[in-house]
């Protein structure tokens, strides 16, 4: 790793999906596109692990 | 940032809000690539669309442009130069090339080549391996003859693959992939190598004629190349030696025979009228 920066932590906390720019596909790695697969472990199981997230404008903004 | 897929389905599930983690400022743009490399590729094996993705995504970021190796290492990308250098032209190419590439019908050294080609061919070269499902040395096969087909001939290797009888095979419905694989093998060949396929075919035609039968086989001069041809003997019993020395005998005297071995100069033309 570079320097600190590079290992920062995130920290948890719940938000509204609505807040989730979902266009923003700056970062993604993944190619598959469906999610169908997931619904079942969601509905059972809950969220195991929770999505990484950067602050907006809104939340940087504050 | 990482959980697309998560948050699809949570959204589609009804769901209103969720446990996010979130990389709060002032995480560098850097460090939320390798937070987002590392989210995917410590979890599962990537595939080679995403390994691309994630090269990109560090180069991008990384201070000065290129990421420590060790970076790389510690998230399980590949690092060797000349791989990751071909690697990472992957996720820039067609979406339909990356699509090949992705359920397996296109092979990474194949991507890589085809990918230099201008779009149009390289989408039209992905859409019929696509189609086929054929192996890499028979798509390499096809990549070089209708390339060359396309640069004698001053034409787009696109337009080479929209030929009527190249959509008619790719089209049949009466054909399965392997059949049509070998019929746009013959017809780019055809089409590369006139004169030679009409020699070859003239040939066949010729050797059909002698009725040689299963125990006497006549193969040309290698590739149409050479000027010796080659006789091959199959035989168990004595007997068999007898009647292929008979055969011989007047395969010798057999004028489609001598205008066999002496048509070659002329692709066998003219000679295979009965």
């Amino acid at each position: 790793m570079g320097f600190d920066g590079d290992r920062a932590e995130p920290c948890t906390r719940c938000i509204l999906l609505a807040e989730i720019d979902r266009a923003d596909e700056h970062f993604r790695i993944t190619t598959r596109r469906s999610s169908d697969d997931l619904d079942l472990s969601l509905q059972r199981l809950g969220l195991l692990t929770a999505p990484l997230v950067l602050p907006g404008i809104a939340d940087t903004s504050s | 940032m990482s959980g697309f897929r998560r948050v699809d389905a949570c959204r589609r599930l009804g769901w209103e809000a969720v446990p996010a983690r979130v990389l709060e400022a002032p995480a560098t743009m850097y460090a939320c690539a390798l937070k987002s490399v590392g989210e995917n590729s410590l979890e599962r094996p990537l595939n080679l669309i995403e390994t691309s993705r994630a090269l990109r995504l560090l180069d991008r970021h990384a201070p000065g442009g290129t990421p420590p190796p060790e970076d790389a290492s510690a998230l399980g990308l590949p690092t060797h130069a000349g791989l990751t250098a071909r690697l990472k032209t992957l996720c820039r190419m067609p979406e339909e090339v990356q699509a090949a590439v992705l359920d397996e019908t296109l092979s990474f050294a194949m991507a890589c080549e085809i990918g230099q080609l201008e779009e149009g061919p390289a989408v039209a070269f992905a859409r019929l391996f696509r189609r086929l499902k054929t192996g890499l040395n028979k798509q390499r096969e096809i990549v070089t003859l209708v390339s060359e087909i396309a640069c004698r001939d001053g034409i787009d290797s696109t337009a080479v693959l929209s030929e009527p009888e190249m959509i008619r095979v790719q089209d049949a419905e009466d054909l399965d992939r392997s059949q049509k694989t070998q019929s746009i093998r013959r017809l780019v060949r055809r089409r590369r190598f006139p004169v030679l396929t009409a020699a070859e075919d003239h040939f066949h035609a010729l050797r059909r004629r002698l009725k040689l039968g299963a125990n006497l086989q006549l193969a040309p001069p290698r590739d149409f190349e050479g000027t010796r041809y080659t006789l091959t003997l199959s035989f168990e019993r004595l007997e068999e030696v007898e009647r292929l020395r008979a055969q011989l005998d007047a395969l010798v005297r057999h004028p489609d025979f001598k205008a066999l071995l002496t048509g070659k100069g002329r692709g066998f033309a003219g000679t295979t009228d009965p």
